[in-house]
């Protein structure tokens, strides 16, 4: 990877075109709702500013040479060469992240140790010479700010654009029965299946109800004493416009948005109701953090940890056509008036005063400091193959005198052989 | 600042004599030509200057044709007539013509020349700018210390060193015309050879008491002279013939002489001949035979005071000849004439140069990945080593057994008659 990337460096020596937008968003995944959700709903006239790029891209150092600004999306590890790039050539660098990593790098018996690099003090020195941070809630900022992680923190939501999804009708009507829908990350599976697969088996006792299991094994919930009890498993699809499209073409009537608990919950954002009012549902989240209050506004319905609770929340809505039309209207309204993409069009407005225009001595000045790091990296090169090259020759006359060694074990070994046989002969 | 924009010599050795006897490192930075050093340095040059050998690294001969920096080359011998004696010269320079040379320098800003004769030959055949860059005295005359003197394998009695510190070459003309004298001299003095880059034996003959050293040839020139003056010869031979190159040839040897404090005989070759027309005490001459390298050597064999004054003559005459003075005011002067390229300028060498080192990038990292397989298959060869080593030890200690057990049957049979 770091030579794939070393190497890639050396196009950016080599500029033809001038970049249109002057925000580069770098992402692992560019089509993720990370991306999708805060970047590519930006309002258009503020979208025309950025433009979104794969950061294993052969490119990216190319279009980094001719940016004004460059944001990485959440992750601070994946980035490093390039972040060492935009170091190296004096690209004001920001970090945009909708999850607090730091939590999340301490509760390693749920996370495991994928996220060990995110101790404070790690963020901190990495974030050192970064411009700023684009952090999705409010308590996210009031946790980098006690922690002094970052001096200029901004507010960086996600965006409702119900505009962008289309007139998509759905596809699989008409519609057999009411329709209840999972559609989370792997984080959440077991809650679904301790709480809202028992609450779904019992509502079908009583009446007939499809649920649809975005990302769930197949023939997870055993259906067979639940005649009316339909459940459709469509893959888990990291595609942001592509699972958000199939998961309108099921036309769900209510959202099931279970979390698990852990600290993390209290920096999450709400972009699941978007999804939600995106394709016309009710929600149903569990009661934590960040939906508590939101049920007093009808953005949502909240539900325990139990069975019960989902089962209730759910039967309120199948019984009820008027409070699912409440709940289904009030998700959207609270999207519409809490993620406006206003406060995003101020951040990218806010990065473009703070970075400076590109002038002809910026660029030239970028273009000899990317080239003299690609000279440190074709030396270091020439060193490890020099070392390389010793190392061979060392193996090489190592096992020349294990060879000559071998041969002469091997000689007194056919001498005693030649003994042996002698006196055997001699016995026989 | 100085430090940041100099003039960059690019050379096949950044050591050489051709570089650092000739260009001040106040001024010029000289760098290995074929190292990733040089592209790092190109960017941000004054000019560049292409030393000796024109065509070492063609690529970046042509990315200093299309790098708008001015560029020189450094001519310390004539490489021109050089070619066309190979058999007189270590170095054979095959592509430097003078009709290959006049178009390649086509577009040079210049070619420095050592001597008033190469500038004149060069001007008429070559190139029509021409400046004169004589070499210049780099140390002063450093004997060893006290510690290193008493380290050195001293004979007892008082010894005297004639070094013979020239390249493969003239190893034929020293062989017939000045060791005979040496050995037939060894008879009245006490004579130790130190011949550098000899064969070890080579120059052995057991009716001399002539001793003889074989120091192996350092193609470092700075580590050579460093070797020079640990065996602090008194005296230094330079065997040499009259070719087509040498009225061009500097008298060198006396510069290195002069460093090392030792009297020089060399061979009566135009190269002295002018010396001597100067200064006729800075340097015994002797004509190319036996008798007449006898007849020099003695002389400075017999004196210690004669050694002693020639030695001196010489480093007076050198540095009157080659004072530093005069090439760093050569150099910044060129210095004044080339600014430091600006930062645009430099942005666009990068353009040219990048995908020059992208090659080179590319070439190391093709090595690497085959030093990667060739050690993943020595890995495998030492497993398989080392599983035949445990089988072959383990057969070999099962044959020692079952011949020991032979033994004691055979010594218990032998009983039991």
């Amino acid at each position: 990877m770091g030579e794939l990337l070393s190497s890639a460096m050396f196009q950016s020596v080599h500029i033809k075109s001038t970049s249109p937008a002057p925000i580069l968003v770098v992402a692992l995944g560019p089509q993720q709702a990370s991306v999708t959700l805060f970047f590519d709903f930006l309002p258009i006239e503020k979208r025309k500013l950025i433009r979104i790029i794969f950061c294993g891209d052969v490119a990216v150092q190319q279009e980094m040479m001719q940016a004004r600004a460059v944001i990485f999306v959440r992750s601070l590890v994946d980035y490093e060469s390039l972040i060492a790039f935009a170091r190296h050539i004096g690209l004001p660098m920001y970090h945009y992240c909708d999850d607090n990593f730091n939590v999340i790098c301490e509760e390693i018996e749920r996370y495991g140790s994928a996220y060990a690099f995110y101790t404070r003090d790690n963020m901190r020195n990495t974030l050192a010479d970064f411009a700023g941070c684009l952090l999705a809630v409010p308590n996210l900022i009031e946790f980098y700010r006690l922690n002094n992680l970052h001096s200029k923190l901004l507010l960086y939501p996600p965006i409702a654009a119900f505009d962008e999804y289309g007139d998509l009708q759905p596809v699989r009507q008409p519609k057999q029965a009411f329709t209840v829908s999972f559609f989370g990350g792997g984080d959440r599976r077991a809650a679904f299946n301790d709480y809202i697969v028992p609450a779904v088996k019992q509502l079908s006792k009583m009446q007939a109800i499809v649920l649809v299991a975005f990302g769930i094994d197949r023939d997870t919930v055993n259906c067979e004493d639940f005649p009316n009890l339909t459940v459709h498993y469509p893959p888990y699809e990291p595609d942001y416009a592509l699972a958000i499209r199939q998961f309108r073409h099921y036309a769900p009537d209510v959202m099931l948005h279970s979390s698990s608990p852990t600290r993390n919950n209290a920096f999450k954002n709400c972009n699941n109701i978007i999804n939600g009012a995106v394709a016309g549902a009710a929600m149903i989240c569990s009661r934590t953090e960040p939906y508590l209050g939101l049920d007093e506004i009808d953005a949502t319905l909240l539900a325990d940890d139990t069975s019960q609770s989902w089962y209730l929340a759910m039967w309120q809505l199948a019984n009820s056509a008027a409070r699912l039309k409440r709940l289904q209207i009030g998700a959207k309204r609270y999207c519409e008036n809490t993620y406006s993409g206003a406060q995003n069009s101020t951040v990218v407005v806010d990065i473009l005063e703070t970075c400076p225009p590109l002038t002809e001595s910026i660029l030239a000045r970028r273009k000899v400091l990317a080239y003299q790091l690609a000279v440190s990296q074709t030396a270091a090169l020439e060193r490890n193959v020099m070392d390389a090259a010793g190392a061979v020759n060392i193996r090489a006359q190592a096992l020349a005198e294990g060879a000559a060694q071998q041969s002469k074990l091997f000689g007194e070994l056919s001498i005693n052989r030649e003994k042996i046989s002698a006196l055997a002969g001699v016995c026989v | 600042m100085r430090l940041n924009s100099r003039i960059l010599a690019l050379c096949a050795n950044p050591n050489e004599p051709a570089a650092t006897q000739f260009l001040p490192s106040a001024y010029v930075t000289c760098v290995d030509i074929n190292g990733v050093d040089a592209f790092r340095l190109l960017l941000e040059a004054r000019a560049v200057i292409f030393c000796r050998n024109l065509y070492l690294v063609p690529e970046l001969l042509e990315v200093a044709r299309n790098l708008r920096i001015p560029k020189y080359y450094l001519m310390t011998e004539n490489v021109v007539t050089m070619r066309e004696e190979p058999q007189h010269h270590t170095h054979t320079f095959h592509q430097h013509s003078a009709q290959a040379l006049q178009a390649t320098l086509r577009d040079f800003d210049g070619v420095l020349v050592s001597s008033t004769r190469l500038a004149e030959y060069v001007k008429t055949a070559i190139h029509p700018r021409v400046i004169e860059l004589p070499p210049f005295v780099s140390m002063l005359r450093s004997r060893p210390s006290a510690a290193v003197l008493e380290a050195l394998p001293f004979p007892a009695e008082r010894v005297i060193r004639v070094a013979y510190f020239s390249s493969a070459v003239r190893q034929g003309l020293f062989a017939q015309v000045v060791l005979p004298a040496l050995r037939r001299l060894a008879h009245f003095h006490n004579i130790e050879l130190i011949a550098f880059g000899c064969a070890p034996g080579s120059l052995d003959d057991a009716t001399s008491p002539l001793r003889v050293r074989t120091p192996a040839w350092q193609t470092d020139y700075v580590g050579a002279l460093a070797e020079l003056v640990f065996w602090n010869p008194e005296i230094i031979v330079q065997p040499d013939l009259e070719t087509l190159s040498t009225p061009f040839k500097l008298p060198h040897m006396l510069l290195t002489a002069a460093q090392v404090g030792a009297a020089v005989v060399a061979s009566r070759i135009t190269t002295y001949i002018d010396l001597t027309c100067q200064n006729s005490r800075c340097v015994v001459l002797a004509a190319n035979n036996i008798e007449s390298w006898e007849q020099s050597l003695g002389l400075l064999l017999r004196s210690a005071a004669l050694r002693f004054r020639i030695a001196t003559e010489a480093l007076s005459v050198v540095t009157a000849l080659w004072p530093r003075e005069k090439n760093e005011c050569v150099l910044a002067h060129l210095e004044s004439r080339h600014p430091a390229p600006a930062v645009a300028e430099q942005a666009i060498r990068a353009d040219i140069i990048g995908p020059v080192l992208r090659g080179r990038f590319d070439a190391l990292t093709g090595q690497m990945s085959g030093f990667r397989t060739q050690i993943e298959m020595q890995s495998l060869a030492i497993e398989q080593y080392k599983k035949d080593m445990a089988e072959i030890s383990l057969s070999l200690d099962d044959s020692k057994r079952i011949l020991t057990e032979f033994d004691s049957a055979r010594a218990q049979k032998s009983i039991c008659a």
